[in-house]
């Protein structure tokens, strides 16, 4: 079959042949002589799952979509094939490839009561010295200013300790309850130049459409990208500022002057444990109690979130022996138990301090297995660093 | 010092206002402090 078509018809014939005209003539640009590769190299805390997150390619003023593709588990994808002239405009957006429940469970590993004690410090809530020094980057500045009035007060203290506590979602209060509202991935060259004049002038960099433009003409191009998530004051879940940044790779603002009234320095995020024991036992009245004890004697804040069967158990109640100076907190929901203490005089919360869950049955129980799981555990030093939860 | 108990408690009303189960035990303090958080004006 054949099919030509002149200036005004086409034509279609089951067979036949077609002959170029004796002045027709083909023509070829070809493109940049470009051996090297161009990657996007996310770079998140270990502690998110790069794979869930998915990049759209687009080019040209009508951000024409090239692909979509997501991250490997270093934040990395080679996109070589996609980017073919140094003279053409490129858009990267990012979005959430995982579920909503996995979008959830983000949420509630990255901000915990560790978050909430840090942020207190800041603002002078919370006596354990430190107030207005306890952040180090002014993105934690910016990811805790929840009103982004530039400055930090009760009210952002307030809205992060309600968070932490299930009481309000600072997602929803403030923002979208989606990634690409609450998950900021920012180029590295303009994430590490983010100033401290930035955030309280309320003049954060503008990246217009997020256009930017490739040199394919000097060596690997690498698309560097830097992470902050809202209301992550600790940056447990984001990355420090520093001074690197892409390579190859042209945005169209100008560059903000460098940090002048904060220091850079690497985050000093804690490695230090709480050493606790948890029991789970079913007590004479058939009730099952859950009881967990802190063996350290330096954590100032602790946070557990503890899912129960709820086709077995019900909910009764918490009682906490954890001394006349701490403060307790805790709330249920069908399924789980979130619960918590924070003590306020400038100490750690007292050794050998017990949290004890108690659940009715349901049914009649006969042992205590699988009944309840530990869903997340955070801690905070008396100095304000996280602390992970180590149950002998 | 006193601030962190009234924050707790103004989260606490909030939780209340909701209708949501929550409970929280604070230290007691005769020190008020004055807070507004949102409308909910927490004073001596």
């Amino acid at each position: 079959m054949a099919s030509v078509t002149d200036n005004n018809t086409g034509y279609t014939y089951p067979i036949g042949k077609v002959r170029g005209h004796d002045t027709q003539f083909i023509s070829q640009v070809p493109l940049e002589d470009f051996d090297n590769n161009v990657y996007i190299k996310v770079e998140t805390s270990s502690n998110v799952d790069a794979t869930k997150i998915k990049a759209t390619l687009g080019k040209g003023s009508n951000n024409e979509t090239i692909t979509t593709l997501n991250l490997d588990a270093n934040g990395e994808a080679n996109v070589t094939e996609y980017f073919n002239s140094s003279s053409e405009t490129y858009h990267i957006t990012f979005d959430w490839d995982g579920t909503e429940q996995e979008w959830q469970d983000l949420k509630d590993d990255a901000i915990t009561i560790s978050d909430a004690v840090l942020l207190l410090k800041e603002t002078g809530d919370f006596e354990h010295g430190n107030a207005g020094n306890a952040y180090e980057h002014p993105v934690q500045y910016i990811a805790t200013d929840f009103d982004a009035n530039g400055t930090l007060n009760n009210q952002d203290s307030f809205d992060l300790l309600a968070h932490v506590l299930d009481v309000a979602d600072v997602f929803v209060k403030y923002i979208e309850d989606t990634f690409s509202s609450g998950f900021a991935l920012v180029p590295s060259a303009v994430y590490n130049a983010i100033t401290m004049n930035n955030w309280t002038d309320e003049d954060l960099p503008d990246m217009g459409d997020g256009a930017f433009s490739v040199d394919l003409s000097n060596g690997d191009v690498n698309l560097a990208y830097k992470s902050a998530m809202w209301g992550d004051a600790n940056l447990s879940h984001g990355t420090v500022q520093d001074n690197a940044t892409g390579s190859g790779v042209t945005y169209s603002i100008a560059n903000s002057s460098p940090l002048t009234s904060k220091s850079m320095t690497q985050y000093a995020a804690s490695d230090s444990t709480v050493e606790a024991t948890l029991v789970t036992e079913i007590k004479d009245n058939g009730n099952v109690h859950v009881e967990f004890e802190i063996l350290s004697d330096d954590t100032a804040a602790l946070q557990l979130k503890v899912n129960y069967d709820s086709s077995r158990l019900q909910f009764k109640e918490v009682i906490f022996d954890t001394g006349d100076t701490t403060t307790n907190f805790g709330n249920s929901d069908y399924s789980s138990v979130n619960m918590g203490s924070i003590i306020q005089n400038g100490g750690a919360i007292p050794v050998n301090s017990t949290m004890k869950i108690v659940f009715e049955p349901l049914e009649t129980i006969t042992s205590a297995a699988g009944l309840v799981s530990i869903r997340n555990t955070d801690a905070a030093s008396t100095e304000g660093l996280q602390q992970h939860l180590n149950i002998q | 010092m006193k601030k962190l108990t009234y924050l707790l408690f103004a989260i606490l009303a909030v939780s209340c206002m909701k209708d949501e189960e929550m409970f929280i035990d604070a230290p007691v303090d005769s020190q008020l402090e004055i807070l507004d958080i949102e409308g909910l004006n927490i004073s001596s």
